[in-house]
């Protein structure tokens, strides 16, 4: 394989995100659209490395029909939003509708909790390594394939 | 899930690994916590706690779905760059360049959502 080869990646689809989105002081870089367990409607969610586990917001959570209980053996989960929060680790489905390509969906372990008032935050651990995924921030495009 | 109210008695020593277990899936280290679960299910076989981190740490799976794309959404990325921010702690729907409804309660956005556009012609978005 030579070295060009081994650069260029391939992703199986893409969408435009929002980048910048300003909110309570805060600019949240990039906002890519999904769905939770392939449920309408259609929800932004932020990509963000420098968080471990995904986050749903409570309300959005048990509208989903996902039990917020406390699991006693997981310890609280510490935020910079709503400080530490306590909940339970579940798996979800998350679905990018593609602009271009295929739409892709992922199994992605969330930490749910009732105190997570945030908004969707995608992480990094829980299903998130079988995602390639790269941003084009000179067009705003999210690309992704699966692992 | 551990949601009983009921009193899990616990046989010695399972209680700390399973708090250890806890402790390594919060700070990320999943690699860790499935081989201490694996470990102990052997000798723990019907414990429901561990079954339960056995299946959230079970491989995660990805499918394509080969063709399938989603409807444009430039107009509600659009809305959202320019809006988003006058609506702090509060759940947006948004269909096209409009705004559907503006609320706290996820519950009450979705609501008003299935009154009028219906959840296919939406977006939703928690502006913190």
């Amino acid at each position: 394989v030579s070295e060009t080869d081994e650069l260029t990646q391939r992703y199986t689809g893409r969408c435009a995100y929002v980048p910048d989105l300003e909110a309570d002081g805060a600019t949240l870089l990039v906002a890519v659209h999904c769905l939770i367990q392939g449920q309408y409607p259609v929800t932004f969610a932020l990509l963000d490395a420098a968080s471990t586990w995904s986050l749903l917001p409570g309300d959005l959570a048990q509208q989903l029909g996902c039990k917020l209980t406390t699991d006693p053996k997981l310890p609280g989960l510490r935020t910079a939003r709503c400080g530490l929060i306590r909940g339970c680790l579940e798996r979800l489905w998350v679905r990018f509708p593609a602009d271009a390509g295929s739409t892709l969906d992922i199994e992605v372990g969330f930490y749910l909790s009732a105190a997570w008032t945030g908004p969707v935050v995608l992480g990094w651990k829980g299903g998130r390594e079988n995602l390639k995924f790269a941003v084009d921030p000179a067009n705003d495009q999210f690309y992704f394939a699966g692992m | 899930m551990p949601a009983s109210n009921t009193p899990v008695i616990e046989p010695p020593g399972l209680a700390e690994e399973l708090a250890a277990i806890g402790q390594l899936l919060v700070a990320g280290n999943l690699n860790e916590a499935r081989r201490l679960v694996e470990r102990l299910q052997s000798s723990h076989p019907d414990s429901e706690e561990l079954g339960h981190y056995a299946r959230l740490l079970a491989p995660f799976e990805v499918r394509i779905r080969p063709g399938e794309r989603g409807r444009t959404l430039d107009r509600e990325r659009t809305w959202l760059a320019a809006h988003a921010r006058e609506y702090p702690g509060c759940w947006l729907a948004v269909s096209g360049d409009q705004l559907i409804a503006a609320d706290p309660d996820y519950a009450v956005v979705l609501a008003r959502v299935r009154e009028t556009v219906g959840v296919e012609n939406a977006v939703a978005y928690k502006s913190p």
